[in-house]
């Protein structure tokens, strides 16, 4: 690594300059608690990702029911009552409506990209516009690189799911980044042992290997070849069984893993897994387009389906919360459902659903905040803030302070400093 | 057939030239006979004004010009437009649109047109590039967005509204029926032909009343349709606005004309259909077919434009541009075109290729096979014997996943999405016949792809072979892609033939700065004369000044390499990879003295310099294509320009030039793709900042938004240059700047100067660092100021520029740079600046030759040392003992791994929207990777199996750990990838791990294993193939028993059946899936069984026994793992 000019990056570390959406004085970005009401203490986070923009009316933030059939707008199901009184939820998450007291919906979060997929998601993952100068880290990045890892054997940051730009880790680097899978059957890519590699064989590499490690150290003893050695010492480790056996879902009761239901809620299951293994932060996908031909992304005759869709989640979603609380995880496992944006109440040409970003559902469940919140107002058919709007930045900061990040803590793009969040707040309530 | 046949039929020029005198511009005089208010021929004066020459007085309703507009195109004439017989020029519209405007002289004038007022308006029109959806304006009275002027006050219009690829006639005008004002807004069914030239438009109508507005295209009456507020009684707004020519609303790019436009007139009458039909006249040359130009053994391959994008052969006079010559009749891609600058332009699309060869048909009978990507024809010497249809996917993403059919031939490679065959029978003479094969390629704004065309023949049940003069090459799974890639690379060679001819006259005009340069640096005051310390590790300059100063200090040069480390090292700097032995083996036959010069020499030369160098360049410049709908600050795909650049070893001012100027092609790999920054609120801005920290050592990332803290650019500094790149006052974006609401300014760390929605002009702020000095003879584009920032940066007076390069190449070479940080040089100062100084000298004298700076490195005596941590004093300079150690880059891992295995690079095509159906702007194909600089991004931010790459994936994930970026959504002088644990575990058991891993036939491995005969022989190849060195004798002891257990009996002698099955391994459905039918129920398991497939990986082979060849796979992988293959010596 570069040697940064020590005496410039100090000075700016200790004058604090911040970065350019926020320029503030450090004097008060660099307090311990800049809010006035304390942080949480969850240790972990398990972020579902509702891939193509889940539609908020049909899900967490019920209005009065239309028929995509007649093109008549609003929601595409009942509403019910749930655990939390006053707060109702679509039919279909039946099952989460019964534990909404361990559940906060935030329904206010906005932002204004509606064009395009990507540019959304990666606004809900980093929490910042493009700018062209800046590449910024996701938010399971960040809370890595803040908390670091639970501990040195196992990696910090599992994505389940298809790795993107926009969850990796920008200019934190590579360190930073994700292990990858897409089949809990498998395990991430690269770190299982493949099958043919029996542990007669393994032996046998690793014996060959350390003749050759051991050779090479004896004639280049730089401390980067040293340090790559001992990251080779570590792989080895990280493939044994002792984390893989992460992976084998098998050993969980079949009651169990049948509640949880299909691929996705085996993917939850296994995020359980990895919490109790010491992962810190986990982002599982919840975007399988064959379940209805487009995922969330239910334009045209991907609505007729959303249901099987929503069903899924409320199965997934409400085991991981009763199985977290068994395995007394709740409190230290912030759950996030996310989605880039949600859907308008009218429907289009095939009786599906455009994009709509101005008010969305976010939820955040467990972690050891103040649950049962609902957070903000939507007007009658869910396309109005009135009250109580939740910014991208502000959701991140509430994520950020469950874990007891300070969300304006300044991070640096080689002497640039940045702060965590785009100089987010964390929602109160959530908290006090 | 004979050859004397083969002439079908020439058409030179029609018989009208030999009697035209009655003819002369007969279209002129036909229009001054009508009397017309106005006819602009587009004739100007000395003053520039374009004269009317309907009356008496050219001056009367004369246009005069506003921007820039181009005076170079032919308008219509001779051969193809008979009434014109006099060449006569036209004018074209091009962005920032430029306009002609004409004064409307006031109340009832003649270009005021009222209720009842018959108006007849005429033009021709040569319509060009992609026509988005808008309406481009040929005229328009009223609708400026003058002050004084409602905006809503077309009095009437004549454009060209574009639609799916197509351009209509469109009528547009505002008028109050019924009490309340709307437009009416006509449109003709019939497009008008866009890209093949020239085309004559007019309609006819009285003003507000129904049932009679005729268009004309061609001459011909067109049907129409009132598209909104109807053909309904109405009252023209009538005003005293200015009529436009050329564009409307401002000057809005959307509405602006792209082409050229010509005879535009006015009359007060309806002109019958009749007269209208007299006044077009069209003769088109036909296609020549000149069969004598086929040379012996080749296909003659012909590329002709001015196509129009109708998918249909009844085509206007296609024009001849190019031709080349190939072995074989297959068309997998196109050479590029190059603009005079010699970077890759943009074709027309459509255009069309002809190849044409003579091949004997083996007697008896023959099945041809044709497969084309577009509409496509095969003629077989005088008879056309067969037509492929047009591409007809619709890029809705529901399209069906077609079957894999192998029905046709036992081992058929399946057809590729997009592509469409047909297939005749014929009986064979064995007499060589004519083959002519036509095809359109592109069209409708997609991308001018060939997919897999060709032409493939064999005898009913056997496997089909390239029609050709080349090898032998089958249309099977196993042996079609080598040679597809290889015709992709042959064409790579044509490409720089091609555009070092194109831009002799560019490097004329370097050659001559390259002089001025030379004498310039010799006139700078001498270096301070270099010392003497250590004379034995002193090969030039570099040395002496380098051990000059370590000579003060307690350090001593690091031990020198031996003849094996440097060769690895010199070939992982030049070429991105390990070298392979034999190539090791040949160059150690030179024991000279001067013998490290010779291999560097060579080393130098090899092309793949480019592959290394490339992504250097792609990290510095955020060269950032995105393959799906890009919004992420993406850019166009300008890596293969830099491809091209490198591969011609271009001079380095010359390379920033041309990227400055941004011209050429923006989606297909110009440096126009540098100008594109989807999705940003000011892209000069962001680019502004790419040019000043790659090229001048200025960081202005925070005077994005505000002015830098703790550097001098200010954000006003940042947008003048970004106003430069412009060419025109740029905006500061409320976006790009700090929120002030509810701060107090008292509690801001940093000064915001400016504020949002701020004009700032272009204007040079960093005076102090470079200043425009070139003599007024190299000189060129004087009133541009994105040339006069390309000569701000580049010319050799501003040795910064040459300073900021050579210390970028050195931290490359020797791991830490004289200046740190290199893109950041504001407070730092230079560790050696005479030496800083001597190398950058060295660039500028030697004409910006990147080469030459590297050979004087590598021949230094510091570059042949071996490396050492790196240390640093308090300012943060290093005394270079030796180079600092380097792990290998993940380009360098991957190219290496790939180099020594043997095994074919495969990671399918680097699109989702293979079968190109989506438009132009929304997807791009990046090509077939064969090393790793070729891949990007494999994100869709969809979660969609049906949208991965599940060959591509495990090359990026790899990449992506070891510290590449596939997207660069801000430039990169030094990456993030510090030592983590998932970079050995992903060497250890990842997908591109087991694969390098496994002995399968294409393997060197399998072919070491085979052909040693000693268990030593075996480990000396193997150690030389990974490590470039033999085993030692203790890791010889070690690692022999792994292989000797059962070395005597390792071979099998497999039958002819297992042989074949060898060659033929498991089939895998790969090519089905696009964008157009990922959405479909079934593309989501096809994508996941090629996941699988690619995870289970190559079989291995079967000529050696399984027990045996897992022992030398595991050595194999041993050896991969050791960190020594990571790092270069």
């Amino acid at each position: 690594m570069p040697i940064i000019n020590p005496s410039r990056r100090q000075f700016i570390a200790s004058a604090g300059a911040a970065g350019a959406l926020a320029a503030l004085d450090v004097s008060h970005a660099q307090e311990p608690s800049p809010f006035d009401f304390a942080p949480g203490k969850a240790e972990h986070c398990i972020m579902i990702w509702l891939g193509g923009g889940a539609c908020h009316i049909d899900t967490w933030d019920p209005k009065r029911q239309g028929d995509p059939a007649t093109r008549k707008p609003g929601s595409d199901y009942r509403a019910i009552d749930t655990a939390v009184d006053g707060t109702q939820v679509c039919e279909h998450l039946e099952k989460c409506a019964s534990v909404l007291d361990r559940i906060n919906i935030v329904r206010t979060t906005y932002h204004e990209l509606i064009d395009e997929h990507a540019i959304a998601t990666n606004m809900m993952h980093t929490g910042r516009h493009v700018s062209g100068t800046v590449t910024y880290p996701s938010i399971g990045s960040l809370m890595t690189y803040h908390k670091g890892p639970v501990n040195e054997s196992t990696p910090p940051y599992v994505l389940i799911g298809y790795p993107t730009v926009s969850r990796n880790s920008g200019f934190l680097g590579s360190k930073h980044g994700f292990v990858y899978l897409t089949d809990t059957r498998e395990g991430p890519s690269g770190l299982a042992r493949p099958a043919a590699i029996t542990d007669q064989r393994q032996k046998r590499r690793e014996d060959a290997l350390k003749a050759l490690r051991d050779s090479f150290l004896n004639k280049q003893s730089s401390k980067v070849v040293q340090q790559y050695d001992s990251a080779i010492g570590q792989a080895l480790k990280l493939a044994s069984p002792e984390f893989m056996s992460a992976f084998n879902l098998k050993s969980e009761p079949d009651t169990l893993r049948e509640q949880y239901g299909g691929e996705f809620g085996q993917r939850c299951l296994l995020s359980r897994r990895l919490v109790e293994r010491g992962v810190r932060f986990i982002e599982v996908s919840h975007n399988l387009n064959f379940v209805n031909g487009t995922g969330w992304d239910t334009h045209n005759n991907g609505q007729d389906a959303q249901h099987l869709l929503i069903q899924e989640l409320d199965r997934a979603l409400s085991s991981l919360i009763l199985d977290l609380e068994n395995k007394k995880l709740l409190d230290k496992t912030l759950i996030c459902v996310a989605t880039e944006f949600g859907r308008p109440a009218a429907f289009d040409g095939g009786g599906g659903r455009g994009h709509h970003s101005k008010c969305f559902s976010t939820v955040l469940a467990g972690g050891g905040l103040q649950n049962g919140r609902t957070i903000g107002v939507t007007d009658e058919l869910g396309m109005k803030t009135l009250e109580q709007p939740v910014s991208v930045p502000d959701l991140h900061a509430s994520m950020h302070y469950a874990l007891g990040i300070d969300p304006r803590k300044l991070v640096f793009d080689d002497d640039r400093p940045i702060p965590t969040t785009d100089m987010g707040t964390p929602v109160r309530e959530l908290f006090v | 057939m004979t050859n004397a046949h083969s002439i079908l039929s020439v058409f030179l020029l029609a018989s009208f030239l030999l009697n035209n005198t009655s003819a002369q511009d007969s279209y002129v005089q036909m229009t001054k006979d009508d009397e017309p208010v106005t006819y602009w021929r587009m004739d100007k004066n000395a003053d520039g004004v374009y004269l009317n020459s309907a009356g008496e007085d050219p001056l009367s309703l004369a246009a005069k010009v506003v921007g820039t507009i181009k005076q170079t195109e032919l308008g219509p004439t001779l051969p193809e437009f008979p009434l014109f017989a006099s060449e006569h020029a036209a004018i074209e519209i091009t962005n920032p649109p430029g306009r002609l405007v004409v004064t409307d002289p006031g109340d009832e004038s003649p270009l005021d047109f009222k209720k009842g007022d018959p108006i007849t308006i005429e033009a021709w029109v040569n319509s060009s590039g992609l026509q988005n959806n808008g309406y481009r304006y040929i005229l328009g009275k009223g609708r400026t967005n003058n002050k004084g002027f409602s905006a809503e006050n077309q009095n009437y219009s004549l454009r060209l509204s574009g639609k799916g690829g197509a351009a209509y006639l469109s009528f547009l005008m505002r008028g109050t029926a019924n009490g309340k004002q709307d437009y009416h807004r006509w449109e003709s069914k019939t497009p008008v032909g866009v890209g093949d030239g020239w085309h004559y438009v007019v309609i006819t109508y009285i003003m507000g009343t129904p049932n009679t507005l005729r268009g004309f295209i061609d001459g011909k009456l067109v049907a129409g349709t009132w598209e909104v507020a109807g053909d309904v009684e109405t009252t023209p707004v009538v005003d005293n606005d200015e009529l436009w020519i050329g564009t409307s609303l401002g000057g809005n790019p959307n509405s602006t004309f792209h082409g050229s436009l010509d005879e535009i007139a006015i009359y007060r009458k309806l002109l019958p259909a009749d007269r209208i039909a007299q006044k077009y006249e069209y003769r088109g040359q036909e296609l020549t077919l000149d069969t004598s130009l086929i040379k012996q053994d080749k296909v003659r391959f012909e590329v002709y434009e001015n196509i129009s994008d109708s998918k249909s052969w009844s085509m206007r006079a296609p024009v001849f541009l190019e031709s080349y010559d190939r072995d074989d009749l297959v068309l997998f891609r196109v050479p590029h075109k190059y603009t005079p600058s010699g970077v890759i332009d943009d074709r027309p699309i459509p255009f069309m290729v002809r190849a044409m060869g003579r091949f004997v048909i083996p007697k008896g009978t023959q099945q041809i096979l044709v497969r084309a990507r577009n509409g496509a024809r095969l003629q077989i010497d005088d008879s056309q014997v067969l037509d492929i249809p047009f591409f007809n996917i619709s890029s809705s993403s529901h399209g069906s996943v077609p079957k894999i059919d192998r029905t046709l031939a036992p081992h058929i490679r399946p057809l590729y999405r997009g592509d469409s065959q047909k297939l005749i029978s014929i009986e064979g003479d064995g007499e060589e016949h004519l083959f002519v094969f036509d095809m359109i390629v592109g069209g409708k704004d997609r991308r001018p792809e060939c997919g897999e065309s060709g032409i493939y023949i064999a005898p009913p049940d056997e496997d089909f072979r390239v029609l050709g003069h080349g090898d032998t090459v089958l249309l099977t799974d196993y042996h079609f892609p080598p040679y597809f890639q290889r015709e992709w690379q042959a064409i790579e060679k044509l490409n720089q033939t091609k555009r070092i001819a194109a831009s002799k006259d560019e490097a004329e005009y370097w050659n001559n700065r390259h002089k001025h340069a030379a004498m310039i640096t010799q006139l700078f005051k001498p270096l301070s004369q270099a010392g003497n310390a250590f004379p034995e590790r002193s090969n030039n300059l570099i040395d002496r000044y380098l051990n000059d100063r370590l000579a003060a200090s307690d350090l001593k040069p690091t031990a020198a390499l031996n003849d094996l480390q440097f060769l690895r090292k010199l070939s992982l700097d030049t070429t991105g990879a390990i070298p392979s032995p034999k190539v090791v083996a040949k160059l150690l036959e030179n024991q000279n003295d001067n013998r490290r010069q010779d291999w560097i020499d060579y080393f130098l030369s090899q092309d793949a310099w480019a592959d290394h160098w490339v992504s250097y360049w792609q990290d510095v410049l955020a060269e950032n294509p995105n393959i799906v709908n890009p919004t992420l600050n993406n850019t166009g795909p300008f890596r293969l320009w830099i491809y091209e650049a490198l591969l011609d070893n271009r001079p380095m001012d010359q390379m920033v030039t041309q990227l400055i100027m941004m011209e050429g092609s923006k989606y297909f790999g110009g440096p126009a793709g540098f100008e594109l920054a989807t999705q940003n609120d000011a892209p000069m801005a962001a680019k502004a900042h790419v040019l000043t920290q790659a090229f001048l050592g200025v960081q202005m990332k925070c005077a994005r938004c505000h002015d830098a803290p703790f550097h001098e650019s200010t954000q006003q500094d940042l947008f003048e240059i970004a106003a430069m790149l412009k060419r025109g006052p740029q905006v500061v974006p409320s976006t790009s700047s700090v929120p002030l609401e509810g701060i107090n300014p008292e509690d801001l760390a940093v000064t915001i100067s400016v504020k949002p929605g701020t004009n700032i002009q272009s204007h040079w702020p960093l005076e102090d660092l470079a200043s425009d000095r070139l003599p007024a003879e190299l000189v060129r584009y004087k009133d541009d100021s994105r040339a006069q920032l390309a000569r701000l940066i580049t010319q050799p007076l501003n040795l910064r520029f040459s300073q900021v390069i050579v210390n970028r190449m050195w931290k490359r070479l020797i791991g830490y740079g004289l200046r740190e940080p290199i893109d950041d040089w504001q407070d730092s100062t230079s560790s050696h600046p005479y030496l800083l100084d001597f190398l950058a000298r060295e660039l500028a004298r030697n004409g910006y030759d990147l080469k030459h700076v590297a050979r004087t490195i590598f021949e230094s005596d510091v570059y042949q040392r071996t490396s050492t941590d790196l240390v640093t004093n308090d300012d943060g300079h290093s005394l270079f003992a030796g180079p600092v150690t380097r792990r290998l880059s993940a380009e360098q891992i991957v190219d290496s791994l790939f180099s020594s295995s043997g095994q074919p690079f495969d990671a399918g095509a680097m699109s989702v929207d293979i079968d190109g159906a989506r438009r132009v702007t929304n997807s791009l194909h990046l090509g077939f990777p064969r090393r790793a600089w070729q891949f990007s991004d494999t994100s869709n931010e969809r979660d969609r199996p049906s949208l991965t790459l599940p060959f591509a994936q495990p090359f990026v994930t790899v990449m992506e750990l070891f510290g590449w970026n596939g997207a660069r959504q801000s430039p990169i002088s030094q990456r993030q990838d510090e030592m983590n644990v998932l970079q050995p575990a992903i060497l250890h058991n990842g997908i591109l791990a087991q694969q390098i891993t496994t002995l399968t036939v294409d393997s060197n491995f399998t072919r070491i294993a085979l052909q040693s005969e000693s268990v030593n022989e075996l480990l000396d190849s193997t150690f030389r193939q990974i490590l470039g060195r033999e085993p030692s004798t203790e890791e010889r002891d070690l690692v022999a028993p792994l292989v000797a257990d059962g070395f005597e009996s390792r071979i099998v002698e497999l039958t002819t059946t297992e042989r074949d099955e060898l060659v033929y391994p498991e089939p895998a459905p790969r090519n089905l899936i696009s964008w157009s039918n990922h959405n479909s129920k079934d593309a989501n398991s096809v994508k996941l069984e090629l996941r699988k497939y690619v995870k289970a990986g190559p079989k291995p082979t079967a000529e050696l026994t399984p027990q045996w060849r897992t022992q030398m796979e595991d050595l194999v992988w041993a050896l991969y793992n050791s960190p020594e293959f990571v790092f270069s010596p």
